[in-house]
């Protein structure tokens, strides 16, 4: 060290300066080898620690579902008090309970869904459900739809969150805890359900809900024109024919998204009296009904009476209304001269 | 002397679970992650009485799977354990032989039944 210091000495300023980089670059190259050193050890540490406490929490679950020695009560509290302490630790056991619940079902699935309970982690979830940032609000909504637990009440509030996962979350909860009424929660529907909404209840309905079909016509006095679209479009797919007076007074509905859902329902059930109330509003329309009223003439009507349609429009602009006239044109040509 | 079963599953928590229900029900457990891990257990193994197996599994499928245990252990009982439910994959795996088909969730205590009712048909 002295000698280095004596050669320092000597030296000119430019070499000084050099060495104190050198030795600067040193010492942060050691702090990040020693950071990465760490950083791995606490990583590989946690892993395993992980690991471990997974290992317990099956062997405590397996023990609980199978083994007859098995002290309810005492090993219960015992794992709550000792292994249930942390949040990480909530959260792992929560975790695995989802997987058992996904893989088992009958008594053993009933049974999970208990220990869930005496675990007393619907507390935690509960919590995390009031406190919690958008994807906790998210998760803890999803824990509670897939074991059940009935709390409506509780997810209601999240049914108009401004974040779309919880409300994707919320609305899936509704459908899969309903035992018969899987869209209650339209009731407390504020917001207008997004396409990709009625999408996931139309598949939550046909998919995931298992008690008898709802009957569709009581939401069409929704204030959301969403709800009221979606309940129309439902009413067509699972065929409630017995709805179909109380779909007609749609075709006049202020909404043209309304009317446009109303006609091609209508049509898919071949409603007969169709045509004779929506062809004197053809020319008033909006362009989105009147694509749907060309395409009920193609199927419902006949060749004469679209011809009446495309004589007597006039409106150069609507080009793509005109466009689909003469498909429908030449489609039922077609069908009468396959020929042709 | 306990009955050998050898179960390849890759979900850990299912192949815990069913090593559990299965040892307490009297019977030796022998777990195989893999296809290949599987086949290798096969080869040094020459006691075990059942195989339960997924179809979808890592390295080598549970399709080719039943077809080299038929090839050459072709007594040896198969139970498959699916996620799937399509009819035509059904179909498929009893076409190749296996004794019984169990889709995913599973109840064990109905799972644990038909394993008995494999063995002792055997």
């Amino acid at each position: 060290m002295a000698t280095l210091n004596n050669i320092l000495e000597d030296s000119p300023w430019i070499l000084k300066v050099n060495v104190l980089f050198a030795i600067l670059f040193f010492l942060l190259v050691a702090i990040i080898v020693l950071a990465l050193v760490f950083l791995r050890k606490y990583k590989n540490g946690r892993e395993q620690r992980k690991r471990s406490y997974q290992d317990r929490i099956d062997a405590f679950l397996n023990n609980y579902l199978f083994d007859e020695q098995f002290d309810f009560r005492a090993e219960v509290k015992n794992f709550r008090n000792r292994h249930l302490v942390s949040s990480l630790q909530k959260k792992m056991a929560i975790r695995q309970i989802l997987e058992y619940n996904e893989n088992l079902k009958g008594e053993s699935s009933n049974s999970i869904k208990r220990i869930f309970h005496e675990l007393r982690l619907d507390e935690f979830v509960l919590d995390s459900l009031k406190n919690g940032k958008w994807y906790e609000k998210s998760r803890a909504i999803h824990v509670l739809s897939q074991l059940l637990v009935r709390r409506p009440g509780v997810v209601a509030r999240y049914l108009n969150d401004r974040h779309h996962s919880v409300r994707a979350q919320a609305i899936y909860y509704f459908i899969k805890t309903a035992e018969d009424n899987p869209l209650s929660f339209f009731a407390k529907l504020n917001k207008e359900l997004t396409l990709w909404e009625q999408i996931h209840i139309e598949d939550g309905i046909k998919h995931i809900y298992k008690g008898p079909i709802p009957d569709f016509s009581k939401w069409l006095d929704h204030e959301l024109t969403t709800v009221l679209v979606f309940s129309i479009r439902m009413i067509q797919q699972f065929n409630q024919f017995e709805h179909i007076p109380q779909l007609v007074p749609f075709l006049h509905h202020h909404d043209r998204t309304v009317r446009k859902e109303t006609v091609r329902s209508l049509r898919k059930f071949n409603y007969e009296g169709l045509l004779d109330k929506v062809i004197p509003q053809f020319f008033s329309e909006d362009q989105l009904v009147k694509k749907e009223i060309v395409k009920s003439v193609q199927i419902l009507g006949d060749l004469k009476m679209l011809q009446v349609l495309k004589s007597a429009f006039t409106q150069q602009e609507e080009w793509q209304i005109r466009l689909e006239l003469l498909r429908a044109e030449k489609s039922m040509l077609s069908n009468l001269n396959p020929n042709l | 002397m306990k009955k050998r079963i050898l179960i390849i599953e890759d979900n850990p928590m299912v192949a815990k679970s069913l090593q559990f229900k299965l040892t307490s029900d009297g019977y030796d457990v022998l777990i195989a992650e893999d296809g290949k891990k599987a086949l290798q257990i096969l080869e040094e193994e020459d006691s075990i009485q059942l195989v339960i197996t997924d179809l979808m599994l890592p390295f080598v499928t549970g399709t080719e799977l039943i077809e080299h245990i038929k090839n050459n252990t072709p007594n040896l009982p198969i139970i498959v354990l699916s996620t799937s439910n399509q009819e035509e994959i059904i179909t498929d795996a009893f076409m190749m032989g296996v004794n019984d088909f169990i889709t995913k969730p599973f109840s064990p205590n109905e799972l644990s039944l038909r394993v008995k009712r494999t063995i002792e048909s055997y």
